[in-house]
């Protein structure tokens, strides 16, 4: 059993042991039923534990940092990592779309994370780690998806529909006004997923960070008010990601003679 | 000839196009009058819609100078130049939305001074041979012919000094294509426009009257 103590309840070593026995559950299934995932089953679960246990104790380092410094080396690999994953899965690729990903987001999440810390939750000193970090996560992950949608559908117009575009320049168009319908789709395709959970938000699914904060003892209000403020941040990071990394990779592909560089777009391919 | 018409006109200087730093063609100098008619022959793969696209400032030459009236497209704006030097595809693009629409479209641009038409247009695609009634079909459902001629009437329309064409009666019976060109003679003896077309057919070239101007095969 769990003992009180200031709205949430901690666990102790015994109430993992009971958990544990969850996992033997799904074990005895997979014997019972000959599925064969009893190893995969015993991998997954001795991953969850350690890769968990080893992010609490990264956390729990992070938060007693006084020192800024280490934290911004952390936040710095976050974004490095995300940025990756940006770009990881689009379809097609160019010259320089990593580095466009990770400044894209490094920009748009900071500033959106520090608004958040330093304006709405008003925390001293505004990159304290134990809200700078989770906060700036969030962002990240979301805003990787839109960008990666937006490069993906940005990437794919301006290659398929190249013709249409040249057409366009031949007659006279800027570039804008040539690369303008290619950008605007590819940015609304990017904002799909977060506006999709936004309207969903408390019907189809209850936000995990809701959730949690009512599971550790918070008033549902009160973790409702933190989800407002979350989701808004993440619309406004997926918002300006998308956008930032759709008007650099514009700005890329047609040079200063109006011109589109269909050349440097290169298919690639995707696991 | 007039010296004050120096530097009047079209004018490319020592050009030379190919791709990935293989040459194609040139280096070529040539200089192209208001008015006049010029056809361009050649193999296959020498390079003619090469040259093309690469007059009306829609990709770079690996080497040489392109003004109009003595200004290089950065003076111009490149946007402004390429309203007056058009070219025009081979199978042109007219867009997903209906045939008045891809007509329309360009008059948008800010390099277009002009505004659409509609009766100039009708009148424009009955004298190509086309029904009225194409206005308001969808571009995409086009024969390739009939793309073709939407495309000519589109840059007419639009009144450029320069038209460089890529075969544009390619797709055309031989009644359709006399139809294109002697609207495009009218245009040229009547308002001044310089047409550079690009063709495999020499008896259309001679018709053509102006200038033929014969490419050699890549080395």
């Amino acid at each position: 059993m769990g003992s009180e103590t200031a709205g949430a309840i901690s666990l102790s070593m015994a109430d993992l042991a009971i958990a544990t026995s969850l996992v033997l559950v799904a074990g005895v299934v997979s014997m019972a039923l000959r599925l064969g995932l009893g190893r995969t089953l015993l991998l997954a679960s001795v991953r969850t534990v350690v890769q968990l246990l080893l992010i609490g104790f990264i956390l729990e380092w992070i938060f007693s940092l006084e020192d800024a410094i280490p934290l911004f080396c952390v936040l710095a690999v976050m974004v490095v990592f995300a940025g990756r994953a940006a770009v990881g899965r689009v379809e097609r690729t160019f010259d320089g779309i990593f580095w466009r990903s990770g400044l894209t987001l490094a920009t748009t999440g900071l500033l959106t994370a520090v608004i958040v810390t330093a304006g709405i939750i008003g925390v001293d000193p505004w990159y304290k780690p134990q809200y700078l970090l989770p906060l700036l996560g969030m962002i990240l992950g979301n805003s990787l998806t839109g960008m990666s949608l937006c490069l993906d559908k940005l990437l794919e117009d301006l290659d398929l529909r190249a013709g249409t575009i040249e057409t366009d320049l031949a007659l006279g168009a800027s570039r804008w006004e040539a690369a303008r319908e290619p950008v605007t789709n590819a940015i609304r395709r990017g904002m799909i997923p977060i506006i999709n959970s936004m309207m969903v938000a408390g019907i189809v699914s209850l936000p995990g960070m809701m959730t949690g904060q009512i599971l550790a003892g918070a008033n549902p209000i009160e973790a409702v008010k933190y989800q407002v403020v979350v989701m808004f941040m993440l619309v406004a990071s997926t918002a300006m990601g998308s956008t930032g990394v759709a008007l650099l990779t514009y700005r890329r592909l047609f040079n200063a003679h109006h011109q589109l560089e269909r050349q440097a777009i290169a298919a690639k391919k995707v696991l | 000839m007039n010296p004050e018409a120096q530097g009047e006109g079209l004018e490319v200087r020592g050009w030379s196009v190919g791709w990935g730093g293989e040459l194609l063609q040139g280096p070529l100098d040539l200089t192209i009058h208001g008015g006049e008619r010029i056809a361009l022959i050649g193999p296959s793969g020498s390079g003619k819609s090469t040259l093309l696209t690469s007059w009306a400032g829609l990709h770079d030459p690996m080497a040489g100078t392109l003004s109009l009236d003595g200004r290089t497209p950065d003076d111009w704006g490149w946007p402004v130049f390429r309203s007056q030097v058009h070219y025009l595809a081979q199978r042109p693009s007219l867009g997903l939305a209906r045939v008045s629409d891809a007509l329309q479209r360009p008059f948008s641009f800010e390099s277009q001074r002009g505004a659409y038409d509609a009766e100039a247009a009708a009148s424009m695609l009955e004298e190509l041979g086309l029904d009225t009634g194409i206005l308001e079909r969808r571009a995409s459902e086009l024969s390739e012919g009939q793309s073709q001629r939407v495309a000519i009437a589109r840059s007419l329309l639009l009144q450029p000094r320069f038209l460089l064409m890529d075969e544009p009666t390619s797709a055309l019976d031989g009644e359709s294509a006399e139809r294109v060109e002697r609207l495009i003679e009218d245009r040229c003896t009547q308002s001044g426009l310089a047409v550079v077309w690009v063709t495999h057919d020499r008896a259309q070239a001679a018709r053509l009257g102006g200038r033929i101007l014969s490419l050699e095969e890549p080395a």
